[in-house]
């Protein structure tokens, strides 16, 4: 994996990993708070920074079939949310390529 | 008999002088001699006289003066740069010698007397001289005229003839309408309280010193070569003949200057191509390499929290050092290779005896990881950079001197001579520090996303890994100019350093995420070799200061891989799998 350097984001809400506090991504890059992750309330973000992808996987969630892969804090590893590779239901297509952090995982960092 | 009496009495009037000086009062009395006695029993007279039967029967067999050329170039230009080569040489008689069999001069006698003139500081006889000479048709009169000028009021500065210096400051120098910039810091100098002082400020070595000599040379440059002969042309043209055939040799690994006997080429199968060790001992991924001063070891820093230190004579670990509280980023040898200094993800750094392998001392005042560290040249301080913004001074007590504040620090470098610390961060920006007052020299955008930073032994360079670019640039530190690119590894995501490697740092190596070792020429760019072994992304290379042939290098694969020439391979004979054991 090779020692990486952190991406730092600069703006006023910054969601960080709850655990190392390394920035995932901020508050103006959520497209919807409407989902629900295995641990309560998750956020659709645009794009994340300092995160590691797993490999893909198909996954039966409620919304349909979709293609996803486990992302990870690129510092700790924990696993933070995870990202759409691909959506079977054409009204959940918008989801390709975006992210999932689960909110229960983030903490506001400055 | 003129001719001894007049070279002898000229060189013994200026006994205490440079060689160049003297070659030019020899000349001048050779030219005079020679202007006198063309024709050939002067010539014959001469030979005579030296008492030297072989050369006079060699005069007389050579004559009638050959007159075609030589194998393609001009007889009378090769003869007069032989001739000159011959004086420099300290052959003298040779050099007569040749003026009487070819007719050729080596100098017209104004030529001479204009040399002559500059180096003994005969400023109106000089500047009369100039404008004998054939000079340079695009050339600016009034400049050359200031370069003189300019030299005159500083030797009257020099003996503290105010009157005359400033009288040469008015009526000499202003009318040349030069540079008026220049001519504010030649007033000013004015006010300097003594030779010394001057000197200094002027940034020049006094009457005494090489400036006339300089003089004479920027003054050359306006003259027409043929006229003047460059100084010492042979030199420098056997010069450019091996820096030709260096840059031609691909596997160059030498700071031997070339024979001239034949063409140069160093044999590839003597360049650290073949790996004659892998070190199997760290548990993680391997982020760090330096070897210490002295050749003798090698330092590992790993994602296993370990640093271990490797004999390299026997590639048998002999510490290593597990009290790191998280993963190792960075490893230094201190300038005397007593100590290692550490830095580590989880907001330490850590100074330990590289001997006993003992911690002696704990840094816990990063807020973030800190990323990178380097010791100052004296080893009575250190650096660390960190995530947290800080770039900061320690002592070797662990008391803070200074601190930079404002830029992730990715990597630092302090320059060998101590008078600079570079810095590069996470705005692709590069930071020059002087390290002795502290304050900023300069900062630039590099406008791609950098990884890595290594300064060369002579302080003048700079190696940057450029992450978005994919290449590795090569950087004059004082001018900011960008002198080389080296293409072709591949980065993206991770941090990849690179070195300076070869017997005389002719070399760049860098490593890259297709698990290969890139190694070009540092002058040109060629890649010389990409050299397979690794089976991960290789994080940093590093090369054996004390012998050209050793360099090692880490990678993801949790294995150092040690390089060297084919043939020490096979008489070690204990690596069987070059494809990785991992």
């Amino acid at each position: 994996m090779g020692l990486a350097y952190n991406t730092y984001l600069d703006c006023q809400r910054i969601y960080g990993c709850k655990y190392c506090k390394t920035h995932l991504s901020n508050v103006e890059d959520i497209m919807s708070r409407n989902f629900r992750g295995q641990h309560g309330k998750a956020y659709l973000f645009s794009q994340v920074v300092n995160i590691r992808e797993s490999e893909p996987m198909e996954r039966n969630m409620t919304t349909g079939k979709h293609i996803v892969r486990d992302i990870k804090c690129k510092q700790c590893k924990k696993i933070v949310g995870w990202k759409y590779d691909k959506a079977y239901e054409d009204n959940e297509k918008y989801k390709e390529g975006k992210f999932i952090l689960e909110a229960e995982l983030l903490v506001i960092v400055n | 008999m003129r001719q001894e009496n007049g070279n002898t009495s000229s060189q013994s009037a200026i006994p205490n002088t440079i060689g160049a000086f003297r070659n030019g009062a020899t000349r001048n009395g050779v030219s005079k001699a020679n202007g006198n006695s063309t024709d050939s029993s002067g010539r014959n007279g001469f030979v005579k006289q030296e008492g030297d039967s072989a050369a006079s029967s060699f005069a007389m067999l050579s004559s009638p003066v050959p007159t075609s050329d030589y194998f393609g170039h001009d007889r009378e230009e090769v003869t007069r740069i032989l001739m000159q080569s011959l004086w420099d040489l300290g052959y003298s008689r040779a050099a007569m010698q040749l003026e009487e069999d070819s007719e050729y001069t080596l100098e017209a006698p104004e030529v001479s007397h204009f040399r002559q003139a500059v180096l003994k500081g005969e400023w109106n006889k000089a500047e009369k001289l100039l404008f004998s000479l054939d000079i340079d048709k695009d050339a600016d009169t009034n400049a050359l005229l200031f370069y003189m000028r300019q030299q005159k009021f500083l030797e009257l500065l020099e003996v503290k003839d105010i009157t005359k210096a400033l009288s040469v400051l008015r009526t000499e120098l202003t009318p040349l309408n030069q540079n008026e910039d220049k001519l504010h810091s030649l007033a000013s100098l004015m006010m300097c309280v003594g030779p010394e002082d001057l000197r200094k400020n002027a940034g020049w070595d006094g009457a005494e010193g090489l400036s006339r000599q300089q003089l004479l040379s920027e003054l050359s440059k306006s003259i027409t070569p043929s006229t003047m002969i460059p100084e010492h042309r042979l030199a420098s043209l056997l010069h450019q003949v091996k820096q030709a055939q260096i840059s031609k040799c691909l596997y160059h690994n030498t700071a031997n200057s070339p024979s001239l006997y034949s063409d140069h080429s160093c044999p590839r199968d003597q360049f650290p191509l073949a790996t004659i060790e892998i070190l199997t001992d760290h548990s993680d991924e391997v982020w760090f390499l330096q070897f210490s001063h002295d050749g003798t070891r090698l330092a590992s820093a790993s994602q296993d929290s370990s640093v271990i230190v490797w004999d390299t004579q026997t590639w048998e670990p002999i510490h290593t050092l597990r009290e790191h509280p998280s993963a190792v980023t960075y490893v230094q040898w201190s300038p005397d290779d007593l100590k290692l200094l550490t830095a580590t993800a989880e907001k330490k750094a850590m100074i330990w005896d590289s001997h006993s392998g003992q911690c002696i001392l704990t840094i816990d005042a990063h807020k973030m990881r800190v990323i990178c560290c380097a010791w100052a040249p004296d080893g009575q301080s250190f650096v660390t950079g960190s995530d947290d913004k800080d770039l900061i001074v320690w002592n070797l007590q662990g008391i803070e001197l200074y601190k930079w504040s404002g830029s992730r620090i990715y990597d630092l470098a302090i320059t060998a001579d101590g008078k600079r610390l570079v810095a590069i961060d996470a705005e692709k920006m590069v930071h020059v520090y002087n390290f002795i007052t502290r304050e900023l020299e300069y900062e630039c955008n590099l406008g791609s996303d950098i990884t890595s930073v290594a300064v060369s032994r002579d302080s003048k360079y700079m190696i940057i890994n450029m992450a978005a670019a994919q290449e590795v640039h090569l950087y004059d530190i004082e001018t900011t100019s960008l002198i080389q690119r080296y293409v072709g590894q591949k980065q993206k995501e991770f941090v990849i350093r690179s070195c300076f490697g070869g017997a005389d740092e002719n070399l760049v190596l860098s490593g890259s995420e297709d698990s290969l070792v890139y190694v070009w020429q540092r002058e040109n760019g060629n890649l010389v070799e990409k050299l397979p072994g690794h089976s991960g992304t290789v994080n940093c290379v590093a090369w054996n200061p004390k012998d050209p042939h050793v360099f090692a290098s880490a990678g993801d694969d949790r294995l150092i891989r040690i390089w060297s020439k084919a043939s020490q391979s096979q008489s070690k004979g204990k690596v069987k799998d070059t494809d990785g054991v991992f």
